[in-house]
């Protein structure tokens, strides 16, 4: 079934509109969850909270790119899991080295996720440094940070080395750094 | 600290699509190699083909691949389409990934049925052109299709039927693998799915990759734990 039919489906009211997202994404979207959350169980609570919220949510929203949308979702939802997790500190900080790698760029207290105005700033300039990049460096980064694919998995997918792939990652924050700082964003 | 990993929620829909789909184009790709590490290619191309010519013969004769041809075959995504667990009796495990349907046979010790995607054109079992499986309650007849085709699955006769549509195939129920949660009390306590077999006995079974550096099926092996003992199998040796 096409993206296009399913979210006439939940704009129907159908339930089979996430029926058929089940089959269709079930797959890409526990991928999501598990590069975040590392647990079977919770991946799937996590794809489950993002049909209730994709339910919920079509109409008004009539997203653009489909998968995108819920990927999305899957992913804001696990990482707020995983957040909970750690201030119940039920669970070690699966993430750690990506976070590691991110404060290469952004120090340790810099990022305030209450303050729109600059969050946006960033975003847009992430995007912007994204649509400059060629393909092959913009999927690795996107992988790594959006994805939070491991650098094998990445080196898997792109045929490259792991150590070819941890140096275009280490070059590609060097050069987002420097660009923040020109843009006085850092 | 986690908050930074909010950061990139803004990334625009078309790179996330881009980099789901992305496929290096492996010709495209070069490879630094020195004068023996390229004679020893150039003597395994060769030796490749002469084994793809056997294989090719047998497969337009037969039109089935034998599921341990792929043994030396290498993963090539297996993040979202990695095997997964369809169906389950004591004696008898099915299971998917994007290459096929696989049915391996516990006392036996050898895959027993396999329907290969690739020669029916199907790609994968996510994503666009998805194709979709269905296992009967007994699990010996399995239905897939995509929106174009639509097949047939024997397991027991090991027969792949192309058929018009199945409106002319009696109907089965479908199989729904069920999953207990790890905090109901019979679930076990390895933290792996634990499933209810078709014979209502507990059960669980875990795919995994026995060695990252070979990515290869035959370094796919299954774990099956019972309430009695834990067992590996090797399904591509």
């Amino acid at each position: 079934m096409k993206d296009i039919d399913i979210i006439n489906l939940f704009v129907e009211r159908n339930e089979n509109a996430i029926k058929e997202t089940k089959i269709k994404y079930n797959s890409y979207l526990m991928a999501i969850a598990d590069n975040i959350l590392h647990c079977f169980f919770d991946d799937e609570e996590c794809v489950n909270d993002t049909y209730f919220k994709t339910w919920n949510t079509i109409p008004p929203t009539l997203p653009k790119n489909y998968q995108a949308y819920i990927g999305r979702i899957t992913r804001n939802g696990a990482l707020n899991r995983l957040r909970e997790q750690l201030n119940y500190k039920h669970k070690s900080l699966c993430c750690a080295i990506r976070i590691n790698e991110l404060e290469e760029i952004f120090g340790t207290n810099r990022f305030n996720p209450e303050n729109d105005i600059d969050n946006k700033l960033i975003g847009d300039l992430i995007n912007k440094f994204l649509r400059n990049l060629p393909q092959q460096k913009r999927v690795i980064f996107v992988r790594r940070y959006w994805y939070m694919d491991s650098i094998k998995q990445i080196s898997e997918r792109m045929k490259l080395s792991e150590i070819k792939v941890k140096i275009t990652l280490k070059r590609m924050r060097d050069e987002l750094k420097k660009i923040l700082i020109e843009e006085e964003l850092l | 600290m986690i908050n930074l990993l909010y950061l990139f929620s803004e990334i625009e829909d078309d790179f996330i699509i881009e980099a789901d789909g992305y496929q290096v184009d492996v010709n495209k790709v070069k490879k630094k190699t020195h004068f023996w590490k390229k004679f020893s290619v150039a003597v395994c191309c060769i030796a490749l083909i002469g084994v793809l010519i056997v294989v090719y013969a047998n497969y337009t004769k037969s039109n089935v691949i034998k599921a341990k041809n792929l043994a030396a075959d290498r993963f090539d995504d297996f993040a979202a389409e990695f095997d997964q667990v369809l169906y389950s009796n004591q004696d008898e495990v099915v299971f998917v990934d994007y290459r096929g349907i696989f049915v391996y046979s516990l006392s036996l010790e050898k895959l027993t049925a396999y329907a290969n995607f690739r020669i029916y054109n199907m790609i994968g079992t996510q994503g666009d052109n998805y194709t979709r499986v269905i296992v009967s309650e007994d699990g010996q007849y399995i239905k897939f299709y995509d929106d174009n085709n639509y097949y047939l699955f024997d397991t027991q006769k090991n027969i792949v039927k192309k058929i018009d549509g199945y409106e002319n195939y009696p109907d089965f129920e479908e199989y729904e693998i069920e999953i207990l949660h790890p905090d109901d009390p019979n679930s076990f306590d390895s933290g792996h799915p634990t499933y209810i077999g078709t014979d209502g006995k507990r059960v669980s079974f875990v795919l995994f990759i026995d060695d990252y550096n070979s990515i290869t099926y035959n370094n796919l092996f299954l774990m099956k734990e019972t309430d009695n003992e834990i067992r590996y199998y090797q399904l591509f040796k």
